[in-house]
């Protein structure tokens, strides 16, 4: 049963990316053809509607203990659904684009309720999902404890603190000539 | 009561390799002091598959264009003493932010 919820995420993954790339990407990917998503909306609502059920079954397998390994779903899960939320969310950003430019596409609205599901529930997913190595303590950190390997964690952290913020302004010093652009956010890593 | 919390030595090398912005250490400082240290019992989730562990999750949103949502599960053992947090696993990943 969460094989064929897999399954069914996946091939609603592959429609889209078909849909994406070969029949409408390049009209898309364009900032002045904002109505040519219309056609991949359906697509895209399904994607979130069948992800969203294989997230939900997902979760209540390992809740009711018939899942016991964890790890081989969480490593594609952490790749796939930060890359499809991005994705939905450029399209996203495509349509309200295209709405502020007199040219609301067919079904925005659903669309973007069904991401606003989708995302909910993949939150919810990696939120109560262990992505670890799953190493019980004994083997991976046990020994290493009482070896003393340890340290009192607001040091710890503080250390790398400073020694990120040393990193940031060592940035601005390169990045800050006469003419350089504008810094958009605050030097957060995105993809 | 608030606990103390101590950092696997091998974990404060992996939290250093993500390279993570001055103010998301400072969000994982604050989650790991102001809540975590303050009721471990109410924010930890405990699993049982494929071994029983505590799990310490948290959601940090950070500004950019496009914003982002950095999520971060850390593994959590009581010490005997029953004052100490040990944190000896820790992951995150991260997001695209929707708009609102």
């Amino acid at each position: 049963m969460n094989e064929a919820s897999l399954l069914r995420f996946c091939d609603a993954q592959t429609k889209l990316i078909i849909a994406l790339i070969f029949d409408h990407a390049g009209e898309a990917d364009a900032p002045r053809v904002p109505a040519r998503i219309d056609p991949i909306l359906p697509h895209l609502i399904e994607y979130c509607e069948t992800g969203k059920h294989a997230l939900e079954v997902l979760g209540l397998a390992l809740l009711s203990d018939q899942i016991t390994k964890t790890e081989p779903i969480s490593l594609v899960v952490r790749e796939s659904v930060p890359r499809m939320i991005s994705l939905l969310e450029r399209v996203r950003r495509l349509g309200r684009q295209a709405r502020e430019e007199g040219i609301p596409p067919t079904g925005l609205d659903e669309y973007e309720q069904a991401v606003n599901r989708f995302r909910k529930s993949a939150i919810d997913f990696l939120m109560h999902w262990p992505w670890g190595s799953m190493e019980p303590w004994e083997k991976s950190a046990a020994a290493a404890y009482e070896r003393g390997e340890f340290r009192e964690a607001r040091e710890a952290l503080n250390e790398l603190l400073e020694q990120a913020r040393q990193r940031e302004q060592a940035n601005d010093r390169v990045t800050e000539p006469a003419m350089a652009p504008p810094r958009s956010g605050r030097g957060i890593e995105l993809e | 009561m608030s606990f103390s919390i101590e950092l696997m030595r091998e974990i404060e090398a992996t939290v250093a390799s993500w390279g993570l912005p001055p103010r998301l250490i400072h969000e994982v400082l604050e989650h790991l002091y102001e809540e975590l240290a303050e009721r471990p019992r109410y924010h930890l989730k405990r699993i049982s598959k494929p071994d029983i562990r505590l799990l310490y999750m948290f959601t940090v949103r950070a500004e950019g264009d496009p914003p982002r949502d950095y999520l971060f599960e850390f593994s959590v053992r009581y010490h005997a003493d029953e004052e100490t947090l040990i944190i000896w696993e820790c992951d995150y990943l991260s997001l695209e932010a929707g708009p609102g």
